[in-house]
């Protein structure tokens, strides 16, 4: 089906590079003539009286724009101030904790190249859905997404669940090259993230970016911020060593890896204290 | 007695963002079947910078905001001045609008390749291009309405009230979804989270869907249907109610994108139900336009131009059908995450508003330039093959799209 679809592209491309030739011939020859000249009487007079509130907003053109902007405001507000104001909206769960600095900059990476384009991180309440991605996601689990990642569509499979359901060696040759462990897999290599050095210039920025949009970091937190991710890192990287990849902890892969590990196990998580 | 003035309007504006269009279209057409290249050969995945999750958005704001984008700034601009007997307001902002819109669209063509993005959809974008976006659009509502108020014709025909609807509506949805903090120059984190974010993102998404591909189209539709077809407007009292019933119920259905997921009930079931009643006034709007053709049926033999805008119109009911349909909550716990999705939209992004900017292109380039267009007979075909390719494209994204729904919730 996806041949059919693109052939279907080719053939409406075909048809715009038709228009190109087509009006390129048109202009060609031709001269870019004067502006259009046109007449017409000003505007002067008394105002006409009006066959009703439509016809008088026909001929006032900012109290018609006050109109659409109050038709175009209700429905927004409606349905935001419930989903600001009333906090039972977003059930809090207490397990539920921020991404450490490691995940946050695996997080980045998601956004950066785009994952959620063929990645959902959102499991509907249907079994079909739970038998094959656990636990449906609840409002909770997202409240430190900025952005949210929902995603839109699935040509991959859902990702909310998918913390613990791999070990580390996995997601590392899934990147790689997907069709080493997803036979069929229609994925790009991202080899490149394994020999990509993870930047942490602005890992404290970003923790301090997070904590003024109101996510719980400490002023430890971002301090240590670089500190802990290097001490994450490490980890992963001692145990990619162990099965046989060698320096990788200061690599992207890792953090990508960190942040795939930590998606949708809060929920199975004792509740914290706050810290 | 008023004294009569002499002016001219500026076609120069309109050529420009005319050729704007055509450049972008084939832009934005050509990463269409690159990107739809790379899900059929992964191999055509070339990494970073050249990869299906980093080309994606490219595809989508190239081919809405410069390709469509473009094309309604030039019907906007060219029939905005007949429509109100002046000269746009400004020429200088004419052009700050034109160059800067152009800026943005290179913009983004080199920081999305790049990774520099927020990954909301169709607000991809980040923070300093956001802030480009919001002061073009400010000169253009200047602009715009500054034009209204030199006119010199009283009345304010009905595809004016569309592109205030535009004017106005965009420029609230892009300044609320678009609220970022950053963090460095090329990085800010959206400052809404989770489902309160999706619920912004999806207000956003949907009504970029309705007021930059619907008013304002339909706002062209309304001038050039009946210039095209030499016909009036079928009916002004539908037209009055279909636009405030339109503008009113659209911004209500952003939750459809979001059924059966962690956004509270109470919000799905509203984006459900206005989405379905958003059908009465996107079909008021077919019904004007189409019925405009009355008597006038047998000029579709010979006029590519017509057409255009004929289909174009057939599938914006189409869409408009299908649409409401997805967002009824059973069948779209089928559709959801599927290519249905998929078909749906470029039904009305090749069929409605591709259809429409080849009719404004055909109609508008002889008459600014003052020439006969070079081949009836090649527009004619472009439009056969146009027509037949959206065909392929949206059969074979059912076909795919259901047969996901229905393999993914297979049980043994």
């Amino acid at each position: 089906m996806y041949w059919v679809r693109l052939i279907g592209g080719l053939l409406y491309l075909g048809g715009i590079i038709l228009l190109v030739y087509n009006i390129w011939k048109t202009i060609a020859g031709a001269e870019v003539p004067e502006d259009e000249q046109a007449s017409a009487p000003a505007l002067t007079g008394p105002k006409p009286v009006y066959a009703g509130f439509q016809m008088m907003l026909e001929t006032q053109p900012i109290k018609f724009g006050v109109w659409v902007l109050v038709a175009v405001l209700i429905g927004g507000v409606i349905e935001f101030i419930p989903m600001f104001a009333v906090k039972s909206n977003i059930p809090t769960i207490a397990s539920v904790q921020p991404y450490t600095p490691l995940e946050l900059e695996g997080r980045d990476i998601y956004v950066r190249e785009g994952c959620y384009t063929c990645h959902s991180q959102m499991i509907r309440p249907f079994r079909a859905e739970t038998e094959r991605y656990g636990e449906y996601s609840k409002a909770g689990e997202f409240v430190y997404d900025h952005p949210f990642q929902f995603g839109s569509r699935r040509i991959g499979p859902d990702l909310h669940r998918i913390g613990g359901k791999y070990p580390d060696i996995w997601h590392y040759r899934h990147m790689e090259n997907p069709r080493s462990t997803s036979q069929g897999s229609i994925m790009p290599n991202y080899d490149f993230l394994l020999t990509t050095k993870l930047s942490t210039l602005d890992t404290k920025a970003k923790i301090k970016a997070m904590q003024t949009l109101g996510v719980p970091y400490s002023r430890e937190d971002i301090e240590n911020a670089v500190k802990d991710l290097k001490k994450q890192a490490k980890q992963i990287g001692d145990g990619l060593a162990a099965q046989g990849v060698l320096d990788s902890e200061d690599k992207e892969i890792v953090a990508l890896i960190a942040y795939m590990q930590r998606l949708g196990t809060d929920i199975k998580k004792e509740p914290i204290a706050s810290r | 007695m008023s004294q009569i003035e002499t002016f001219r309007y500026d076609d120069e504006i309109v050529r420009k963002f005319l050729l704007a269009t055509i450049v972008w279209g084939v832009v934005g057409l050509l990463l269409g079947v690159i990107i739809a290249t790379q899900l059929v050969f992964w191999e055509t995945n070339f990494g970073p910078w050249f990869s299906f999750g980093r080309l994606r958005p490219l595809h989508t704001n190239a081919v809405i905001f410069a390709f469509v984008g473009n094309g309604m700034f030039a019907g906007i601009y060219h029939s905005m001045q007949r429509l109100c007997k002046a000269r746009m307001f400004s020429d200088a902002l004419s052009n700050i609008n034109f160059w800067g819109w152009q800026l943005i669209i290179v913009a983004a063509a080199v920081t999305l390749p790049l990774g520099i993005t927020v990954s909301k959809e169709y607000a991809e974008l980040e923070w300093p291009i956001d802030i480009a976006i919001t002061l073009v659009w400010v000169v253009f509502a200047i602009n715009f309405f500054g034009t209204l108020l030199v006119r010199r014709e009283r009345h304010i025909y009905v595809a004016i009230w569309f592109y205030m609807a535009t004017v106005i509506t965009v420029a609230l949805l892009h300044i609320v979804n678009s609220l970022e903090l950053p963090v460095t120059f090329l990085k800010s984190y959206s400052i809404y989270a989770g489902v309160q974010d999706a619920l912004v993102q999806w207000w956003y998404g949907h009504n970029a869907v309705a007021f930059f591909l619907t008013t304002p189209i339909l706002g062209l539709m309304y001038y050039y249907m009946p210039k095209v077809a030499n016909r009036p407007v079928y009916s002004y009292r539908l037209s009055v109610i279909h636009f405030w019933a339109l503008i009113f119920l659209y911004i209500w259905a952003g939750p459809h994108h979001l059924l059966y997921t962690a956004l509270p009930d109470w919000a799905q079931t509203l984006g459900m139900v206005f989405s379905l009643m958003l059908i009465a006034p996107s079909w008021g709007g077919m019904i004007n336009g189409l019925m405009t053709l009355r008597g006038a049926w047998e000029k579709l033999r010979t006029d590519p131009v017509l057409k255009f805008l004929v289909v174009a119109i057939s599938f914006y009911g189409m869409s408009t059908f299908e649409g409401p349909m997805l967002s009824i909550k059973s069948v779209n716990a089928l559709s959801h995450y599927t290519d249905w999705t998929i078909g749906h939209v470029h039904s009305g992004a090749l069929g409605w508003n591709g259809f429409m900017n080849f009719a404004l292109i055909y109609f508008l380039v002889p008459r600014l330039w003052k020439t006969e267009l070079y081949s009836v007979r090649l527009a004619t075909i472009h439009f056969w093959i146009g027509t037949i390719g959206i065909i392929f494209y949206i059969i074979s994204m059912w076909v795919a799209g259901i047969t996901q729904g229905l393999m993914w919730r297979a049980f043994d």
